[in-house]
């Protein structure tokens, strides 16, 4: 490894001490930022000043770039300043109306949509996994055995980076704005080994596997409260027999119909309620999940 | 204190001067691109910006809508997030350049102002 190297590797040492305890998915933009601008001064300055030593070029890079601490703060100013501006807003709007304020919360119905979405890109994404896994594995003995699993093993991290912009974009949470820096160089198979040996791509591969129970999960929560409310609606209406409705009202000596409607509007009021808390809860552990597995662990 | 006011005053400029650069570009930069544009427009005589300053204003802009970006592999070394002005940031710009040229003009007359009562009181 040059010299170089080595002093861009020391710098990233300093700045994830500098930014220790912050979010993962700050660290991680900063370092690839720090990464690609280094990478980019160094050649440069030494393509133009070949006499200076490399710890001279270092110097000169990082006098105009800032030292560690300074690029830190940077990266902590500027966050606080976009998130006030950015939440503000949602800040300033205060929910009156108790346990009612969840319909005036747009979190509450991104959430209930983005459960949908959850679900489907679930079951996506297990296939993908599985059917990767087992390919690769098959392949393996084979003479291109090590390209397919080179591309199912891209392509889980690939789909982690677009989950977790789209887990930001849609539930708040703060994720890497750009993809993990990668440095895997040599042949194919050396290139491939270090993706094996590498815990984010399990991580990812875990992921894409654990979407699809927790997207059924996820799904049912939201769809069994909504469906309930839609039916204590519709089941007096429509007189239909075998609803869950009629099988309550079935202890009555009456039949349901349009008479049990002012009956059965507020409790079908009180699942479109719990409906809407329960796409806000889960919208949230969501997002604490795709950070714990895509973001938390993640080597910079 | 000078090091304060300089900080303070290139932390509203920054993003001007950036929205500029990708307005005027002939297509999408990378981060390191504008910091040496920006090299260029400051001169010899210009602030003393460090190039670090830039990145996480550039995510910030897009954040807000005001730039998009897209993840290209490079030749060598790591892959190069380029930046585009996008049309609300286009629309943003024009906006900031009208109040930047108040914010100038305000500065000016008073700076003016206040060598013309040092001159008549003779400092």
């Amino acid at each position: 490894m040059d010299s170089k190297q080595t002093l861009i590797n020391k710098y990233i040492e300093d700045l994830k001490a500098e930014l220790a305890g912050v979010d993962m998915a700050i660290v991680v933009d900063a370092v690839s930022d720090a990464n690609e601008y280094f990478y980019n001064e160094l050649r440069e300055i030494g393509k133009s000043n070949p006499e200076l030593s490399d710890r001279d070029v270092f110097n000169k890079a990082q006098s105009n770039f800032g030292t560690p601490k300074e690029f830190a703060q940077y990266y902590l100013d500027t966050e606080e300043t976009v998130t006030k501006a950015l939440h503000s807003r949602l800040r300033k709007v205060e929910y009156r109306g108790g346990f009612l304020r969840i319909f005036s919360d747009p979190q509450a119905y991104t959430s209930f949509f983005f459960t949908i979405l959850y679900f489907i890109t679930g079951v996506f994404y297990f296939a993908w996994a599985l059917t990767g896994m087992a390919v690769s594995i098959s392949f393996g003995i084979l003479i291109f055995g090590i390209p397919v699993a080179l591309f199912f093993f891209g392509s889980y991290r690939v789909f982690s980076h677009v989950e977790s912009r789209l887990v930001e974009a849609v539930l708040k949470e703060r994720m890497p704005r750009r993809r993990i820096f990668e440095r895997f160089e040599g042949n194919i198979t050396s290139i491939f080994m270090q993706y094996l040996k590498d815990g984010y791509t399990w991580r990812c591969w875990g992921y894409m596997m654990l979407r699809f129970p927790l997207g059924l999960f996820s799904f049912l929560a939201v769809i069994i409260p909504l469906g309930l409310a839609v039916d204590l609606i519709l089941t007096p209406i429509l007189n239909r027999e075998e609803q869950v409705i009629n099988g309550i009202l079935q202890l009555l000596p009456v039949e349901s119909g349009i008479w049990i409607l002012p009956i059965t509007i507020p409790f079908s009021f009180l699942f479109v309620v719990a409906t809407l808390y329960i796409s806000k809860m889960i919208g949230r552990l969501q997002a604490r999940f795709a950070k714990a597995m895509l973001v938390s662990g993640r080597e910079l | 204190m000078k090091s304060k006011f300089s900080k303070e005053l290139n932390a509203g400029t920054l993003s001007l001067v950036i929205l500029t650069i990708l307005e005027r570009s002939a297509g999408p930069m990378y981060g390191y691109l504008i910091a040496k544009s920006m090299e260029k427009s400051a001169g010899t005589g210009g602030p003393d910006i460090k190039k670090g300053t830039i990145y996480p204003i550039l995510r910030s802009l897009e954040k807000q809508g005001l730039l998009s970006s897209e993840v290209e592999p490079s030749d060598s070394g790591p892959p190069r997030k380029y930046y585009s002005i996008t049309k609300h940031g286009q629309s943003e710009l024009k906006e900031w350049i009208v109040i930047w040229k108040n914010t100038r003009e305000f500065v000016d007359n008073a700076l003016v102002l206040d060598n013309i009562v040092r001159k008549k009181k003779g400092k």
